[in-house]
């Protein structure tokens, strides 16, 4: 049993901690007006760029050298059609972009816009054989390199494997972010929620167009809902003093709810064609009048996979390498999530710079 | 499927289940810093933990029958409102004669049809053109060949070669749009 002495000091540093908090609780509470003011102030996008390309909504932009070019082979990055791909550039410290510019590689990047409901008969075919052949050839011309690199992350990824298979004489070396290639593992929610016993992807693109943002939002929050709607309001409220987080926070947010619908035809096809009969494993995905064949992918490949990736599970990204015909090919696992690879600390210390090296030992150098 | 089969004996339905399994997770967690010692990093802990356990169950029940069912009723009855307000709209539309989606969607349609036609037509072409070049190359080699090599025996007249049909200058493709 305590003795009375230690009862009392017990009992006074409960009171210390009690009043400390309540001054620090107070102190946050003053912040929150402040929040409202720096969300209209969330920069999008942080290393200096220009459009050099535009088709329809598509706007292709090249980021400003921050030294001479030390690689003729460009490096285009490709990005999801699900989410604005300022994800990749979004904060000085937490930019992938930034690494590539750094290092000298002439780095461009697509935005593919938002989709009206005019684009609702869109397909994968228009993206790919369409948009991201044109791109490449405007590449092509512009920096003299008949051969470009690819990074494409999540949804881009799979287009980027895609592109590369179909093209593969325009590809010299491919880099995927957590892509989304084999759809037959069950580890993934949206793996499970897509089965065609419980969606029909037919009816709801027939009755909404363009599948709406508003859905997907829904859809990537209730992936992990306590993290998304309770932990995530309480660690704001918490440190809502600490200036640099809040930015941060509210940056994050900030693309996390700026979600893009997908022209419909895309979206009935990913599902149907990838969620529910994962064709481009077995090598029968038709795009158009062509089949994409995986094997044909020769060129070297680095596939980067986040093993605590909720949206697209490491098991869908892992049986890539085995599927294509190359034989300079690599896999890198971070310990992270499938947002941690584009923003995480671990990810910009330890993967990045890896990437960088990969690609630069893989590129062609610019003439002296 | 174990905890299904748990649910249906214990006749509790996986929601009502994850409620009951995440109250008594608040218990366990909050019987570690219950006192008047606890400091704000151990009701942050204990919190942590509570999450955790919540944001665990709350997966489990994301995957049950019951809310993939209850999903799809969901999502069927949006479709179904969506269907009738459009079809509200398109009798409007038709009233005042004015262009509606399922006009443009047809007309969208018929554009693809004729695109598919069109490049069925090209690819024939193609193929056609193909092969004629081949042939052309091949003929353009043959009639070097003697200047190149002019004490080789003289290349025979054109009109001695065999004439190929169409399809066999086809095959000689060698490069195919398509696998």
């Amino acid at each position: 049993m305590d003795k009375p002495g230690n009862l009392a000091d017990l009992w006074l540093g409960a009171q210390r901690a009690l009043v400390e908090e309540s001054i620090a609780n107070f102190n946050r509470m003053a912040q929150l007006p402040s929040v409202w003011q720096r969300v209209q102030q969330v920069k999008k996008g942080a290393t200096p760029s220009e459009v050099v390309y535009e088709e329809d909504r598509l706007r292709l932009l090249r980021y400003v050298p921050q030294g001479p070019v030390k690689f003729k082979t460009p490096l285009l990055f490709v990005f999801a059609l699900v989410n604005r791909p300022y994800i990749l550039d979004i904060l000085p410290n937490k930019s992938v972009v930034a690494h590539f510019v750094k290092a000298g590689f002439d780095t461009y990047l697509i935005d593919w816009g938002t989709p009206t409901d005019a684009d609702r008969h869109l397909t994968l075919e228009a993206y790919v054989q369409g948009y991201l052949r044109n791109v490449v050839k405007h590449l092509q011309d512009r920096t003299g390199s008949s051969r470009v690199s690819v990074l494409g992350y999540c949804m881009g990824g799979t287009m980027s494997a895609m592109f590369t298979a179909l093209y593969p004489e325009c590809v010299r070396n491919l880099i995927l972010l957590a892509a989304g290639i084999d759809f037959s593992t069950r580890d993934g929610l949206l793996n499970l929620w897509s089965d065609p016993r419980y969606f029909d992807v037919d009816a709801f693109v027939d009755a909404y167009g363009n599948c709406p943002a508003e859905f997907l939002q829904a859809c990537f929050l209730m992936l992990k809902p306590v993290r998304n709607l309770v932990a995530k309001p309480l660690t704001l409220l918490e440190r809502a003093d600490d200036k640099r987080f809040v930015d941060e926070f509210l940056t994050m947010e900030t693309w996390l709810n700026d979600n893009v619908p997908v022209a419909g035809g895309v979206f009935r096809q990913f599902v149907k064609s990838l969620y529910q009969q994962n064709l481009l494993v077995k090598n029968q995905m038709r795009l158009g009048r062509k089949t994409v064949n995986l094997s044909r992918i020769t060129c070297p490949v680095l596939n980067l996979m986040a093993t605590q990736d909720d949206l697209v599970p490491p098991a869908q990204s892992e049986p890539f390498n085995d599927l294509i015909g190359s034989t300079d090919r690599k896999t890198i696992k971070l310990a992270t999530g499938h947002i941690g690879m584009a923003v995480g600390s671990a990810a910009h210390r330890e993967l990045w710079p890896q990437a960088v090296a990969w690609l630069a030992e893989r590129s062609e150098p610019a003439p002296a | 499927m174990g905890d299904e089969a748990n649910d249906a004996a214990a006749g509790v339905p996986p929601l009502a289940r994850m409620w009951l399994d995440a109250a008594s997770g608040v218990m366990e967690a909050f019987q570690a810093w219950a006192g008047p010692t606890a400091s704000p990093e151990a009701v942050r802990k204990a919190r942590a933990t509570l999450l955790d356990s919540w944001s665990n169950l709350w997966e489990q029940y994301l995957r049950t029958p019951a809310f993939l069912d209850s999903a799809k009723q969901g999502i069927a009855r949006s479709i179904d409102f969506r269907k009738q307000l459009r079809e509200q709209l398109d009798r409007v539309q038709r009233e005042f004669r004015v262009v509606g989606r399922q006009d443009v969607d047809e007309l969208i349609l018929a554009l693809e049809r004729m695109e598919r036609h069109v490049l069925d037509q090209l690819d024939e072409i193609s193929a056609r053109l193909d092969a004629l070049s081949a042939r052309l190359d091949a003929l353009g080699e043959k009639a070097a060949k003697p200047q190149a090599a002019p004490e080789a025996e003289p290349a025979r007249p054109n009109n001695r070669t065999r004439r190929k049909s169409p399809r066999e200058g086809t095959e000689e493709k060698t490069e195919q749009p398509a696998e």
